[in-house]
């Protein structure tokens, strides 16, 4: 599904170069959980940004099922994403002035999902995450847990052939934590593809198979234990 | 997907409460403002657009050129007849002769006569008259007109004065003298005619009543006098110019002085050079004010939306995640801006309906906010919403749609990363150049208004009562005087043409002593008795005042005069001759140089001299200790000797007060914009202070940390506003001098723009920033640094 070739990512200033990924070649095939790791600053989040295409490689390839989109265009790299990428982040980035379900519903807007089809599938997944009493609620009425439930609806709404997560436990409780990370394990059991951010070892053996970065490299790229 | 953006924008708009408030409220005030200098605008350009044959419509004007030109809007009496005569191809044409200050009364009725004053709603007009412009008959037509002694009404004038409509065969007198026999009815005339005429006679009346020798007088021109035509589809006006001059040539003694030329409908509203109304300069001046004023809350709108741009980002970053494109989001911003612009925009229909009767009453326009019927109105409404949405919607939105998607997530988009700091800067600066080029309008214009009001005319024009002499009797004359002079609130009673200065202006030619041709220059005729000098506090400078006379016999000149003359010295001229309008007789005394118009004009020669059959007004200087008992003996004395005319009286500085009423309209429409775009600014100030604060917040840390004092961070805010108050006035100073300049030079007495008045702009302007920028400054300046630091 996903196929890099010397991904490099370097930010310049007018005095400064920062290579934030240097040559990176990965792969991640259809069905597979993985999780990245590495220190704060090796460079996880900007391979996670540049795969999620929210963020474009200095040079090097990226392929996405076969079709080069490192060099797409903007708006081109923005219909890919709506249609087969879904994103959860840590902070939830939930939009504070849209309710429940209305923040649910937003990416099918943007993929023209009819109403009927939307209002179906939005109660279909608030039904599955149970908070469907909650919502008419806004954000900030929601705990963290919640929030992160909501986030995860609002990214496989549109039932995306691959789901980003940058460190979606990282601003939950364990136990909340352990129910996202449940979740995904499970949507990874029905076949979305699942690549996942994050500082926890606990969290990352979730996943199939965990890649370590440092310094913009990837350093080793280990199968969980139990796929060993 | 509009659902979606409608909701969040007005959540949005709901939750930054402050930022809603200050960003309607600059535009509302801003779109008002716009709003009813369009309205006023369009309603002096629309002036007499409405007639059919408004494009092919002239009037014949008048230049003569004696010494200086003289230009005017009137032909002699018989222009109107040679006219005819040469010209047979022009079908329609009509001599129309305005009329002011006339009395109309009524029968004898049951509770006696009626009388009515009218200032200018009366006039002498031919038949064709109303073939050339559009009236609407209700009874009769234009031949109703043909006889003498006919008269037609407006619906309106006929019910003021007989109360109904049904008026046809009632006879209506005029100045006491003739009788009219009511012989058509017209519809009301609409506001934007200049011609505010409601009653006109046949101009037969006014052949019959005028001596041959007057009506066919080539000699003299009266403004009142006018000539119009409609030129036909083949004939262009330059045809009927040259075959003016060859009329001319005939007619005129004199003929290389005199010339015609015709003006057409449009440009006699406007042309002040033949006493047109408003001057196009000055409506263009409003346009671009009101187009200032929409400007600068534009401007304040995108410093408040780009400051405010920042907590949206991470909004911005979602739906670009999830697959929204530039386009869309700028969309989306865009249509927020729209909602703010048509709340702004139904709020300021509002604004404006109540600020209506106050711009009506300032500017003597008859303007009407009907957004309902009104087209045009609605256009322009459009147009601003589009307009203002677009300029000041799409500079925030371009920002917002051009955040980087993966540092808005993480909320890394800063003050410093939002950048375009120097472009809201930039914004700032030109808020400050608009704010400061209307303060020193407002400061130049109200210290001219100042200086022309209390600047002395060179005589008095204090507790001296103007009373109106409806006929120049000399039996009645005498009768007035007699009665004034014994009530002791009375000091001095002067029967004259017209009080020293009035709108009233006669020249005319003059001949001196034993020169053998009349001097090339006109002069004003003051008529006056002998206690003309003493009443109207003029002062003597060289021989002696007028004897009493009832005709002329001794003339007093004043020192421009002489100096005209070709005299150094005042004492020079006296005991010479002197002849104007025909009669010989030794100049007895000057008088010092007095104003006889505006201070917009400058002194003039003058000649005063006693003719009773010229007194149309009396002169009565009181004394104010106990002016209500005064003023009522005053009329009580005037009825009784004039018993069937209008009694009206006005202080002569409330008259002279009078002359600057456009003056004082400017000023009070150049002080509500200047504080409108003061108020508009300040909430741009305001934007940018907080986002100055959001922006320095780190640097505020550090320096605290570093031992800075509250005053020293203050001095960080001050020195940035300083700069920026520093380059507007480099660029406004110049511009409002130059703008000033030009101003001030339509007045011959006019004050210095001096340093003063710059540095006065530029302190206020200092003023005002530091109390709108103050309090926000003092803010982040107490803020504890840990609290900044910590943000970063």
């Amino acid at each position: 599904m996903i196929k890099t070739t010397k991904l490099a990512k370097v930010y310049r200033t007018e005095e400064v170069e920062t290579t934030a990924l240097n040559e990176v070649d990965v792969e991640i095939r259809e069905g597979e959980f993985v999780s990245v790791m590495g220190p704060s600053g090796c460079g996880k989040s900007t391979l996670l940004n540049v795969l999620g295409m929210i963020d474009s490689p200095s040079s090097g390839d990226y392929f996405f099922n076969g079709e080069e989109v490192g060099r797409l265009s903007e708006r081109k790299r923005s219909n890919v994403r709506k249609h087969n990428l879904g994103f959860v982040f840590q902070s939830f980035n939930l939009i504070d002035e849209l309710t429940v379900y209305e923040n649910v519903e937003l990416p099918m807007l943007y993929t023209k999902v009819p109403s009927v089809e939307r209002k179906k599938r939005v109660e279909e997944l608030l039904e599955g995450m149970n908070i469907m009493h909650r919502r008419n609620h806004f954000p900030q009425q929601l705990s963290g847990g919640q929030q992160q439930r909501v986030a995860v609806a609002r990214a496989i709404v549109n039932r995306p052939k691959l789901i980003l997560a940058d460190e979606p436990t990282g601003n939950l409780d364990s136990a909340n934590g352990d129910e996202v990370m449940k979740i995904l394990a499970q949507l990874n059991s029905e076949g979305t593809t699942i690549l996942m951010v994050t500082h926890s070892q606990y969290c990352a053996e979730f996943g199939n198979r965990i890649i370590r970065m440092l310094d913009g490299q990837v350093v080793t790229e280990n199968l969980v234990k139990q796929y060993l | 997907m509009l659902h979606n953006y409608l909701i969040i924008a007005l959540r949005n708009l709901r939750r930054y409460r402050s930022y809603t408030v200050a960003n309607v409220a600059g535009l509302a005030l801003g779109i008002t403002c716009s709003l009813l200098i369009f309205l006023l605008v369009r309603f002096h350009l629309s002036m007499d657009t409405h007639h059919r044959q408004a494009e092919r419509i002239y009037r014949v004007v008048t230049d003569m050129q004696f010494g200086e030109l003289i230009t005017t809007p009137g032909v002699p009496n018989p222009f109107g007849q040679a006219f005819g005569v040469d010209f047979p191809e022009i079908k329609l044409g009509a001599q129309v002769r305005f009329e002011h200050n006339n009395l109309l009364s009524t029968q004898d009725g049951k509770q006696g006569r009626k009388k009515f004053m009218l200032d200018n709603e009366m006039a002498f007009a031919e038949p064709n008259f109303f073939e050339i412009f559009d009236y609407q008959w209700l009874k009769g037509n234009k031949n109703a007109l043909t006889e003498p002694y006919t008269a037609v009404l407006t619906a309106g004038m006929a019910k003021r004065v007989f109360g109904n409509e049904e008026v046809l065969g009632q006879l209506i007198r005029v100045d006491n003298e003739h009788d009219y026999r009511i012989a058509g009815l017209l519809a009301d005339i609409p506001d934007h005619t200049a011609f505010r005429q409601e009653v006109f006679l046949s101009m037969a009346s006014y052949w019959a009543m005028t001596p041959k020798e007057e009506a066919g007088h080539w000699g003299g021109v009266s403004s009142n006098c006018q000539f119009f035509m409609v030129l036909p589809e083949n004939v262009q006006a330059s045809q009927i110019e040259q075959g003016l001059a060859a009329l001319v040539k005939k007619n005129h003694e004199d003929h290389s002085k005199w010339s015609h030329h015709l003006q057409a409908l449009p440009d006699i509203y406007f042309d002040m050079e033949y006493g047109g109304d408003v001057p196009k300069t000055l409506l263009w001046a409003l346009s671009i004010v009101g187009l200032f004023l929409l400007g600068t809350a534009c401007i304040n709108f995108i410093n408040l939306a780009t400051a405010q741009a920042l907590n949206r980002s991470r909004e911005v970053g979602v739906r670009k995640v999830l697959g929204s494109g530039r386009r869309q989001l700028f969309a989306q911003f865009l249509l927020e801006t729209g909602l703010i612009t048509l709340a702004a925009l139904l709020i300021s229909v509002l604004l404006g309906s109540w600020a209506l009767p106050f711009v009506n009453e300032l500017t003597h326009a008859k303007l009407a906010l009907r957004p309902g019927t009104d087209l045009g109105l609605l256009a322009f409404l459009g147009l601003a919403l589009l307009g203002v949405t677009f300029l000041a919607g799409a500079y925030p939105a371009l920002v917002l749609a051009g955040f980087r998607p993966a540092l808005a997530l993480k909320g890394k988009i800063n003050t410093q990363t939002l950048g375009g700091y120097s472009v809201r800067r930039g914004l700032v600066v030109v808020q400050f150049v608009i704010c400061q080029v209307m303060m020193i309008t407002a400061i130049v214009v109200s210290g001219q208004m100042d200086h022309i009001k209390n600047a002395s005319l060179g005589f008095n024009t204090d507790a001296v009562v103007m009373l109106p002499v409806p006929k120049p009797d000399k039996t009645k004359v005498q009768a007035l005087r007699q009665q004034l002079q014994q009530h002791p609130g009375v000091l001095n009673v002067s029967f004259a043409f017209d009080a020293p200065a009035g709108n009233t202006h006669n020249t005319t030619n003059c001949r001196f002593d034993n020169r053998q041709a009349d001097e090339d220059w006109y002069i004003a005729t003051r008529p006056g008795d002998e206690h003309y000098v003493e009443t109207f506090g003029l002062s003597l400078v060289a021989g002696r005042n007028l004897q009493p006379s009832d005709t002329i016999r001794e003339y007093l000149l004043n020192e421009y005069a002489v100096q005209q003359l070709g005299f150094s010295s005042p004492a020079d001229v006296i005991g010479k001759r002197f002849r104007v309008w025909g009669a010989w007789a030794p100049v007895v005394g000057v008088v010092r140089n007095f104003n006889t118009q505006s201070l917009r004009n400058p002194i003039e020669p003058v000649v005063i001299m006693s003719d009773v059959t010229q007194f149309s007004a009396c002169g009565v200087k009181i004394d104010l200790s106990n002016t209500a008992h005064t003023l009522a003996s005053l009329e009580q004395t005037w009825n009784r000797v004039f018993p069937d005319e209008y009694y009206a009286y006005s202080f002569l500085d409330e008259r002279i007060g009078e002359f600057y009423e456009m003056e004082s309209a400017l000023l009070s429409l150049t002080q509500i914009f200047c504080g409108i775009a003061i108020l508009i600014g300040c909430l741009g100030l305001f934007g940018l202070v907080s986002f100055m604060a959001a922006r320095k917040q780190k640097e505020i840390g550090i320096r605290k940390v570093l031992g800075a004092t509250a005053t020293q961070i203050l001095a960080v805010f001050g020195r940035e506003f300083f700069l920026l108050i520093l380059m507007a006035f480099v660029v406004a100073a110049p511009l409002g001098w130059w703008a000033m300049n030009a101003w001030l030079e339509d007045y011959a007495y006019r004050i210095t723009l001096g340093f003063g008045i710059f540095a006065a702009t530029i302190l206020a302007t200092l003023l005002i920033a530091v109390l709108t920028v103050g309090a926000q400054s003092l803010k982040a300046s107490l803020s504890p640094p840990a609290k900044s630091l910590r943000s970063e």
